[in-house]
């Protein structure tokens, strides 16, 4: 009997428990909603018929100034991965004054040994282990001298290597010669250079690995002579030739390209200028393939036996079904040229597609991409030189096992892609101001991925791991997580964002480099455009792209750019974000609802008593305030919306300056719900959950805390049954 | 006496065993809201006085979970909650986990330090590794009553199945510090090598497909010497019942020579109790996927679908016991354990 009792006491124990354990996580149904769901971005404007584009004399320019020729003829040796040959730099003199003296960048000699500035700021080392005599890289100059109508003069004499940036006497990355006469402003000087550059085993973007030959950076590039006080004016300016640090990247002249390259006959090869001019069989079973390239600052190739090539033409004419008509142009034909590794045939398409979508949205928002010919290449694994753009040619980056809601290819195609606006044709100073480029091109990118494809979603890949120079595994798509792009709450910028100002030269960051050159200065676009709106923000940069193509703008040449094209005084917002490390955060400190009382102690009217009947009475049953708080240190105007339990709404602005605001209401409903920045536009707001209070009922559960608790409940559940042994 | 036999002779067996599976499920559901209930309060808390509560239930936000998990990042409960928690990636998780070792390495390293180096290192007193060791206690106990009253030819009640969890339950603990050990030495001898090895053997190759051929052939044997490890464990757990064992290493090697004797019949109905396994995650996964989970019902379904997958799966384990049980009687040639008087049956 007794034993029975208990039995029945645990089964009703269980049930009890199995009750309690329903409530705990799903709890009971819910009342009313209060608050209401609100819009976040605003929609692209309709186009509305007016009288003239606004862009009709916005023109696009038709070359640069090329001040530089570079003609090359080189051989690669593929077992001893040595490029041999000649350069002939013909440079013109814009600077407005002589010149004799002349900086040569030397990349290569970034990884000549552990005691470049390079290798320094990467630990003493080069990021491979147990690197071997062989893996080191470097580019010599075997011999340089001025070619003139009467002859040529050795100049060879004259080399020396400088360090402009930090006088680490053991980096060769720059080196300085001298002219036997000066160089009259207006007139040219044509060097030769005989040069050797010796590949590395991959250690950044460039190098050889097994029989593929990614080179970059390759050969002897002079500095630019930069900031005149008017271009092409006397006076002012300086030579700008950085040496090679971890974290920057390139600056050159615009000019054009005459490239010779030699390979074994088997080999694929692509370059900058895509289709050769000319092919020619050599006995010795090699191929001498000519590159051109017009209106280009750098030039890149890559070869190797394994590459596949795929040839397809852009083609966009006519209007999309999605295109408004004003911002309609047709775009020239571009062939696309996609070099694949064997592996990821399965990703040919895929890299298309993503190639077509940039060039069609690119060329709409900011000018036609100019050139003939784009070169896509898909990396071999292990060379670490995916994801970086050289003119005319990018390189991209997946795996075989990317499932196609993941943005591989697609996300690195896009953003690679979009670096021939933003640094291939308006080009940017990448050592000083890296922003301008990868900042730009992130919020171009975002915008492309966001324009161009449904959201793709988050993907893990599980029982695998670090191999071949990638991760692998068997991926799991997660259908319930959409991937937000770019978007409030970066937990980047809340973290890092005080260590730097954004704008720094490239090397003086401290572990910031990634975020204030990508992730800041685009989140800064974007909090831009949605001050701006979206119609003005697309005048701004399609008039930015239009007037700085084939130059070397600023920061200020942007920013005065933002102030012009849209006649406001925007300084304010780059004073807080790129030229600040202060962080935004605003948010609703407390919602106040009082009932006003019925009047009750002495009141006196000329010293006489008064009837209650005559004391004022406000007509409304409620006291309401909202009171919005500055936690962070930068400020922006922001807007806070308040909406009543009567279903009545305030929308209120604020100026942001001091730490907080006060707005009080009488009135005959209280405050249900209040949202600063309801529109989202401060998308640097480190934390937005604070950014909204809604004023609940005492038992109010919230059902999504119950939803994901439930969720990790299950998965702790199963934890434990694994784990149990 | 074959696999199929076996099999339908342990199920049949569970099915008189109703309560002491549900009880199971509750030690379980006990541990698990010792971590989540705390958790619950503290997103409840989070998020009832923003918008962010309304959204969140129709849409995850990535960016949000950041901002959320900044915000409590002294927290360990939060610290642990990651995408995994979505759909059927719980399993993947934990399947991973297992065959990384992953809980086993975490104790024995705590252990290890404790022992040998007189400290207690702060990355392993996670309570949910805290938790997870005691639910292997708890495990030890509910084996020691699935086992013997599996063993028993009468049906059991369920006075007997405590009473006998507590009876075996020191010597299964002993045999669960065994597996700890025997796990350990495997994950960090063998397994870890693999791990670290496998970036350097296939550095060169030119295709991730090596690497990623590399992965599955480790994961599948991994897992095969896994399953193998934790079979012989289990005979040694029923030999400990069946045959009055009291050392619990003896009772390892007394199990490992059964289970390589019978290796085919035994591995051939660990096997199909896995299967059963995999067909149950399946159908859990198929089911949630259906339901959308934006509004209350929808979520008290999917709620108690999670919790009848957790029922059958203890199902399933409470299966592992009886059909190895059966198959252990059945094909041993060692003593039978004596059989006390049955108690009187008490009518249900």
């Amino acid at each position: 009997m007794m034993k029975k009792t208990v039995i029945a006491i645990l089964e009703y124990g269980f049930i009890l428990a199995a009750m309690i354990l329903i409530v705990a996580f799903v709890g009971l149904p819910p009342a009313d909603q209060n608050a209401k769901q609100q819009r976040l971005n605003p929609s692209i404007p309709k186009w509305e018929q007016g009288t003239e584009p606004w862009d009709k004399d916005l023109k696009l320019p038709k070359q640069s100034d090329r001040i530089v020729h570079y003609t090359m003829d080189v051989k690669l040796d593929t077992k001893s991965n040595i490029i041999s040959g000649w350069e002939i730099l013909e440079w013109k003199n814009t600077t407005g004054q002589p010149q004799q003296e002349f900086p040569f960048h030397l990349y290569h000699n970034a990884w000549k040994n552990n005691r470049s500035t390079f290798a320094k700021e990467s630990g003493w080392q080069l990021s491979r282990p147990d690197l071997r005599q062989e893996d080191y890289g470097y580019t010599d100059v075997k011999n340089v001298k001025v070619l003139e109508a009467k002859g040529e003069t050795d100049i060879t004499k004259s080399f020396r290597y400088i360090q402009p940036d930090d006088g680490n006497p053991d980096d060769q990355t720059v080196f300085q010669i001298r002219s036997p006469k000066p160089v009259a402003s207006g007139q040219s000087v044509k060097f030769k250079i005989e040069f050797e550059t010796k590949q590395p085993l991959p250690i950044s973007r460039t190098g050889a690995i097994r029989n593929y030959h990614f080179v970059a950076q390759w050969f002897p590039k002079i500095g630019v002579w930069w900031k005149p006080a008017r271009p092409g004016g006397s006076g002012g300016g300086a030579w700008n030739c950085h040496q090679f640090h971890t974290t920057t990247e390139f600056f050159a002249d615009y000019g054009v390209y005459d490239v010779k390259i030699t390979v074994p006959s088997s080999y694929v090869i692509g370059a900058t200028g895509g289709i050769p001019r000319s092919i020619e069989n050599n006995r010795d079973t090699t191929t001498t393939y000519n590159f051109y390239q017009e209106d280009v600052h750098d030039f890149a190739w890559v070869t190797s036996p394994d590459l596949v090539p795929t040839v397809r033409k852009f083609v966009h004419d006519n209007m999309e079904p999605d295109e408004r008509p004003d911002r309609h142009h047709p775009l020239r034909e571009v062939t696309v040229i996609v070099l694949t590794q064997p592996q990821h045939d399965t990703m040919i398409d895929r890299y298309f597609d993503a190639t077509f979508k940039a060039l069609r949205y690119y060329g709409e928002w900011y000018g036609q991409y100019p050139y003939e010919t784009v070169t896509v290449v898909d990396p071999a694994n292990d060379s670490r030189s995916g994801g970086m753009e050289y003119p005319t040619l990018f390189t991209g980056g997946t795996t075989r096992y990317s499932p196609k809601e993941q943005s591989s290819p697609e996300g690195v195609t896009v953003h690679e892609f979009g670096h021939q606006f933003w640094y291939g044709l308006v080009g940017n100073n990448e050592f000083e101001e890296a922003w301008l480029d990868e900042g730009f091109n992130t919020y171009s990118t975002d915008r492309v991925m966001k324009t161009a494809w449904k959201p793709f979603k988050a993907v893990q890949y599980f029982f695998g791991g670090g191999g071949a120079g990638t991760v692998v595994g068997i991926p799991y798509v997660f259908h319930e997580i959409d991937l937000p792009g770019l978007s409030p709450g970066n937990g980047e910028i809340r973290r890092m964002g005080k260590n730097d100002v954004m704008a720094r030269k490239g090397w003086e960051y401290n572990q910031t480099y990634g975020l204030n050159s990508y992730t800041k200065p685009a989140l800064s676009l974007i909090m831009l455009e949605r001050y701006l709106g979206e119609e003005m923000m697309y005048r701004v940069m399609r008039t930015y792209h239009h007037r700085y193509r084939f130059k070397h703008p600023t920061s200020q040449d942007f920013i005065n750019t933002v102030n012009e094209v849209s006649k406001r005084d925007m300084n304010w917002l780059f004073e807080n974000t790129w030229f600040s490390s202060n962080q935004f955060d605003y948010s609703i400190d407390r919602i106040e609802n009082r009932r006003i009382p019925e009047p009750a102690g002495v009141f006196n009217l000329n010293g006489m008593p008064m009837d209650s009947a005559m004391i004022h009475r406000p007509g409304k049953e409620y006291e309401c305030a909202v009171v919005v708080k500055r936690d962070g240190e930068a400020i922006a105007p922001v807007e806070v919306l308040i909406e009543f339990k009567n279903g009545e709404r305030r929308r209120e602005q604020w100026d942001g300056q001091y730490r907080w605001k006060k707005f009080v209401y009488q009135s005959d409903s209280p405050i249900s719900s209040a949202i600063v920045d309801p529109e989202v536009k401060l998308v640097l707001d480190i934390n937005y959950n604070n950014n909204s209070k809604v004023v609940r009922e005492e038992e109010y559960r919230s059902l999504a805390a119950r939803k994901y608790a439930s969720k990790w409940t299950f998965w702790i559940q199963n934890f434990f049954e694994f784990a149990s042994f | 006496m074959t696999i199929i036999s076996s099999f339908k002779q342990g199920l049949r067996q569970v099915s008189h065993t109703k309560r002491m599976v549900l009880f199971a499920w509750f030690v379980n559901v006990l541990f698990a809201l010792v971590l989540a209930l705390p958790f619950l309060n503290t997103l409840d808390g989070y998020l009832r006085g923003t918008v962010m509560d309304e959204r969140l239930l129709h849409q995850v936000d990535p960016a949000w979970g950041e901002t959320f998990r900044m915000d409590f990042e002294k927290s360990e409960l939060v610290r642990g909650v990651d995408n995994t928690i979505f759909g059927y990636a719980p399993f993947f998780s934990h399947l991973e986990m297992t065959l990384n070792g992953a809980f086993v390495k975490s104790i024995g390293d705590f252990l290890s330090g404790l022992i040998f180096r007189l400290q207690i290192a702060s990355g392993y007193t996670s309570i949910i590794i805290l938790l997870g060791l005691l639910y292997v206690g708890a495990t030890s106990f509910l084996a020691g009553g699935f086992i013997s009253i599996y063993s028993k030819d009468h049906r059991p009640t369920f006075t007997e199945f405590v009473a006998d969890g507590g009876k075996y339950f020191g010597k299964f603990f002993r045999l669960a510090l065994v597996a700890l050990l025997v796990y350990y030495l495997f994950f960090t001898l063998l397994v870890d090598w693999v791990n670290r090895g496998i970036p350097r053997w296939t550095e060169g190759a030119p295709s991730e497909e090596t690497a990623f051929l590399y992965y599955m052939v480790k994961g599948i044997v991994v897992l095969f010497l896994l399953s193998v490890i934790t079979m012989i464990f289990d005979y040694a757990r029923i030999r400990i019942v069946v045959d009055v064992r009291t050392s619990a290493v003896f009772a390892f090697f007394a199990g490992a020579r059964f289970a390589l004797v019978y290796f085919l019949r035994a591995y051939g109905l660990y096997v199909l109790l896995c299967a059963v396994g995999v067909v149950l995650i399946v159908l859990y996964a198929l089911l949630e996927a259906q339901v959308p989970q934006d509004s209350y019902w929808p979520l008290v379904i999917v709620f108690l679908l999670q919790q009848v997958y957790m029922i059958a799966r203890m199902w399933l384990k409470a299966g592992f016991y009886a059909c190895q049980t059966h198959f252990y009687r059945e094909e041993a040639k060692s003593e039978l354990i004596p059989q006390s008087v049955p108690e009187p049956s008490i009518a249900s």
